[in-house]
């Protein structure tokens, strides 16, 4: 049986449970044992702006946490999952920088070795998993669903370090999409930012970014959008239903969680998929399956 | 902004951005600006503009650079940096400019309180009773309402 430690992050578990919900639904099903580590803190990603070191020292501590259990992480966040690698290759290559950080995670009686790796969930689906097991599991599938798949920079790059797939002609998440019987769809901005990052920053422009994405995906077809990223949802979810108020657009473009989308066709209740927690209502997409 | 003004530029501003991570290759840089073209901030704001920032920088225009707005204006979505023929890590380089912008006491308002968020509480959404009954309607584990441990990993705090 596979186990990992599951990192939720900060804002899956106070704005996104149905992510959490869909998530460990899913993974059950596929005989994944998933560890929770009371201990960990925030991956240390809203940090790298202000004060790097303390951002390495806040990632450090959560791969310190797992690597005492002896647990590879699956995190379902993809800036979290970039913050994470990025610390993990960090205290790799930069000895001095270990150095330091191991001597202050020493007040605490932890130091990181690097001997774990981390995972995104979507990679654990398809390189650990395989399409192939996935398919075993599914009872039902989606017709004439078109899918705009968004796959989230923190993921994709930068690719050296995040290792997730191909950075300028990714497959991994349409493939994984394309196993519920939806159809992944072209659409331009496709690995585009969604603009989350800028939100607090600069409310306009995050709009902007979210506005051009909507638009897209709407003009090339899409039904939903599906993401695998918290920050990702809720700018697609919260942000796009405020916009509409805020700006008066209105895509009609909701999104939803892969692990939602995968649990429908794995025979998954929505109700434990959190389909009824979203902001905007996704309810219609059960409607697609045949 | 029209003119350079080099009365103001500071020449050992490259050096020490050289010596840190992120700022140590943007003197390979030769103005392709396949960077800009990628950037979908410089596509909706016309003052985002990273090989002009790189430029900036490179001039020892270190006061326009770390007290502007528009440093602050990077998504971080490492576009750039992937797409970079000259292996800039401009990405880096960008969260190299915030980092010592802070240092400056220049910083949005959001990016204090995120820092001060984390400083003390170990999350950025902290997690209260409330939330934890949230969790136990649809069976999840509840999470600790506090991470006080965080403070002491703080030297200077």
């Amino acid at each position: 049986m596979m186990k990992f430690a599951l990192f939720l992050g900060c804002n899956i578990p106070a704005r996104v449970q149905q992510y959490d919900m869909s998530a460990r639904a899913v993974l059950d099903m596929l005989n994944v044992d998933l560890v929770d580590i009371r201990e960990f803190n925030c991956c240390g990603y809203p940090m790298r702006n202000s004060d790097f070191e303390a951002f390495v020292l806040f990632s450090a501590r959560n791969l310190a946490l797992a690597e005492r259990k002896g647990l590879d992480m699956v995190t379902l966040c993809k800036c979290c999952f970039g913050s994470l690698k990025k610390a993990d290759h960090l205290m790799k290559e930069d000895t001095s920088l270990r150095d330091k950080i191991n001597s202050l995670l020493a007040k605490e009686g932890l130091s990181y070795g690097g001997s774990i790796e981390v995972k995104h969930f979507l990679s654990v689906l398809h390189k650990d998993i395989g399409i192939s097991a996935l398919k075993e599991k599914i009872t039902g599938g989606f017709k004439d669903l078109k899918i705009a798949t968004h796959y989230g920079c923190h993921a994709l790059r930068p690719s050296d370090i995040t290792q997730f797939d191909n950075p300028t002609a990714p497959v991994l998440f349409d493939q994984l999409v394309e196993v519920t019987g939806a159809k992944s769809i072209d659409w331009p901005l496709k690995l585009e930012c969604c603009g989350a990052p800028l939100l607090g920053i600069n409310d306009d422009l995050s709009m902007d970014l979210t506005q051009k994405k909507m638009v897209d995906g709407k003009q090339s077809g899409a039904d939903y959008l599906c993401v695998a990223c918290p920050y990702c949802q809720l700018q697609f979810d919260t942000v796009q239903d405020m916009m509409i108020s805020i700006r008066g657009t209105d895509h009609k473009l909701p999104s939803i969680l892969f692990p939602q989308l995968l649990g429908l066709v794995m025979g998954i209740e929505g109700k434990a998929l959190g389909i009824d927690m979203n902001q905007i209502d996704i309810s219609g997409i059960e409607a697609f399956l045949s | 902004m029209g003119k350079i003004n080099l009365d103001r530029a500071d020449p050992d501003f490259r050096r020490e951005l050289a010596k840190q991570p992120g700022g140590d290759k943007i003197s390979a840089c030769f103005t392709c600006r396949t960077c800009t073209a990628s950037c979908p901030i410089a596509a909706v704001n016309d003052t985002f503009d990273p090989v002009k920032i790189i430029r900036m920088a490179l001039y020892g225009l270190k006061e326009d650079v770390l007290k502007s707005d528009f440093i602050w204006l990077c998504s971080s979505c490492y576009t750039c940096q992937e797409r970079c023929p000259q292996g800039v890590r401009i990405t880096e380089f960008m969260t190299l400019l915030k980092n010592l912008a802070v240092k400056e006491g220049n910083m949005p308002t959001g990016i204090r309180a995120q820092q001060d968020l984390i400083k003390g509480e170990g999350r950025i959404y902290p997690i209260d009773d409330f939330d934890n009954k949230k969790r136990d309607k649809v069976g999840l584990p509840p999470i600790p309402t506090s991470c006080s441990v965080v403070k002491k990993l703080f030297p200077s705090e």
